[in-house]
């Protein structure tokens, strides 16, 4: 499935990243390299095998330490762990305590 | 005495008994760290009057019995150095990216927690490849990061900037982060160790996400027991992290120092011939002192055992699938509206995410992204992300069976003595050859140790950094700072010998 400059907008599209003509250039050619560097991997035989997610499902696989992975779901307790300024200490734009956006609904 | 020097250890001992205090330990970092500020290692210093200040209050502490662990805790006034994709709380985090260019952490991540309860002085944060993405420390938005070890080279990425901060005593120990190789290759590249531990070992609370199913923050050291120390402390359950493990943390320094006095006769070392073949282009100098290495700890009584791992060779690719497709649902969060670069040539919402991203992000990481949304869409998720979690179970199949009859698994850590700032960029191989050994630990979710063995090579010409890489069983660290560290004094013997 080659990847064409049409196809390459509207991953970024989804990705929501501006690109510039040479950039929609350069990673058309880009992806297609990496899409073909990833070719050998669809020939392996997987019948059967279940996927992965994380580590954890992995080591489940693995009956000797199972134990060490149950459980962590930690008590549903309210705390505080940060202050409404802390959480929008960082924000580019605010107001009254918000995080402040262009406006979204037209006239 | 030069206190910057010291091992972790060694520094430990000489605050302990008094011979040197923090504040000396403090002026002493910070003058060496603005003497090297052309290897651009650092990219927020610590202020000097506050750290100064924080020495002063540990020196006090020891003298009037204090109990507040911050000042008297087992890493009081001890200089340890943090890769930027670390929260400390008031101080800036940048992730290396413009995206996070003037942000400030609003708290801790509980790795920094644990080490300021140990009464480590936080020196700095260090330069690392934007959002961790990249083996050789040159995708900074504030700029390539120098090898101290070896001139005109890369020390390796992506926690170059620890690891070269470890390398040319600015701190005495560091952090970094290890998705893919991160913290094994810079340790192999500037001739410091360093641990990836097991995935759920350590919290990643705090740590900016990059592929959250291998993400591990690991210590950086100048020896086998100061990483040891380091991982003690900062590893166990956190309940901010359910992806972290409750098992207990074992002595780790205890496994080192073991290693060191009692060595490992009898330890079987498995090595994988994907690892050693032709086709990963290990370097002379690499391949000599790696194999004069493994001689040594042949003779010291380790059984070396010839294996395959039958998967290996897939690794790299899965690791490129899952990666990139954890990477791309990770950096979501930065849409230019909580934290992080707002354009401000945005005349509405979709046009405020789609240039504050495309300003906010270097090459690298909009490539990575573009792949992660392409591989998550229709059509490609089940052809390569379904596919590439199936592989990943394969691979962690293969080491699981090799553990049934070696103890743990050698490996170069780096196929290359160096890497030139200015070699052939557009050869993707170079990397490629780097991921082929470092990158299954990952998917895995094993712990790795890369420790130095570059001093074997006896010609100045040649002798450069290399480390060579043990890998062990999930949660079984203690084998690997056991075997590091037997591997380590075999090498100050001889060294010390010469």
């Amino acid at each position: 499935m080659e990847i064409r400059p049409e196809s390459l907008l509207h991953v970024a599209r989804l990705a929501k990243i501006r690109l510039n003509e040479q950039e929609i250039a350069g990673f058309t050619d880009n992806l297609n390299a990496a899409l073909q560097s990833l070719d050998p991997l669809l020939g392996v035989p997987t019948d059967g095998v279940p996927p992965s997610t994380h580590a954890p499902t992995l080591m489940d696989e693995q009956a000797d330490i199972k134990s060490a992975q149950q459980d962590h779901l930690r008590v549903d307790l309210v705390e505080q762990r940060l202050s409404p300024e802390d959480i929008v200490r960082n924000a580019p734009d605010t107001q009254d305590g918000h995080f402040r956006v262009p406006k979204v609904v037209e006239d | 005495m030069k206190l910057n020097t010291l091992s972790l250890a060694e520094l430990k001992n000489c605050l302990e008994s008094g011979q040197g205090t923090a504040v000396e330990v403090v002026n002493q970092t910070l003058e060496a760290i603005h003497a090297a500020a052309d290897g651009n290692y650092f990219i927020t210093v610590g202020d000097t009057e506050t750290l100064v200040k924080q020495a002063e209050q540990i020196d006090a502490a020891r003298t009037s019995g204090s109990t507040d662990s911050t000042l008297t805790g087992p890493l009081a006034g001890v200089p340890i150095a943090i890769k930027d994709n670390i929260c400390v709380r008031d101080i800036p985090l940048t992730a290396g990216s413009r995206m996070l260019a003037k942000f400030v952490s609003p708290y801790d991540a509980t790795v920094v927690e644990r080490l300021k309860n140990a009464g480590a002085i936080l020196i700095g944060k260090t330069n690392l490849d934007e959002f961790a993405m990249g083996s050789f420390s040159e995708t900074s938005f504030f700029g390539v990061v120098k090898n101290p070890r070896v001139a005109g080279a890369t020390p390796g990425g992506s926690s170059g900037g620890s690891a070269a901060a470890v390398a040319a005593d600015l701190c005495a120990a560091a952090l970094g982060s290890d998705t893919g190789g991160s913290v094994r290759m810079p340790a192999s590249h500037t001739g410091t160790v360093g641990l990836k531990p097991t995935y759920g070992r350590v919290s990643r609370s705090g740590v900016i996400a990059f592929a959250s199913s291998m993400d591990q923050v690991g210590p950086m050291a100048k020896t086998v027991e100061d990483a040891a120390i380091l991982l003690e402390i900062i590893a166990g359950h956190d309940p901010k992290d359910a992806t972290s493990s409750t098992l207990a943390v074992p002595k780790f320094r205890d496994f080192a120092l073991n290693g060191a006095k009692n060595g490992i006769e009898g330890m079987k070392i498995g090595i994988p011939a994907e690892y050693f073949d032709e086709s990963l282009k290990i370097d002379p100098i690499a391949r000599t002192q790696i194999e004069l290495a493994l001689e040594q700890l042949k003779n010291a009584g380790a059984i070396l055992v010839d294996l395959s791992l039958a998967h290996a060779d897939f690794a790299a690719a899965t690791y490129h699938v899952i990666a990139a497709a954890e990477a791309s649902s990770n950096l979501a969060r930065f849409d230019g509206v909580r934290f992080g670069h707002r354009s401000e040539h945005a005349n509405n919402l979709t046009e405020l995410y789609e240039r504050s991203r495309a300003e906010g992000f270097g090459e690298e990481v909009k490539r990575r992204i573009l792949l992660g949304t392409l591989l998550l869409s229709e059509g490609y998720y089940a052809k390569y992300f379904q596919k590439a979690q199936k592989v990943r179970t394969l691979i962690a199949r293969d080491f699981h069976q090799a553990f049934q009859s070696v103890d743990i698994i050698a490996a170069p850590t780096s196929p290359c003595s160096k890497f030139l700032l200015n070699r052939d960029h557009s050869d993707p191989s170079t990397s490629l050859n780097a991921d082929r050994v470092n990158v299954a630990v990952n998917l895995a979710g094993l712990p790795a140790i890369s420790v130095p063995c570059g001093d074997s090579v006896k010609d100045p010409n040649l002798a450069r950094p290399v480390g060579l890489q043990f890998i062990a069983p999930a949660f079984e660290e203690g084998r690997l700072f056991q075997a590091a560290a037997c591997l380590e004094n075999l090498l100050n013997k001889s060294r010390s010998k010469a």
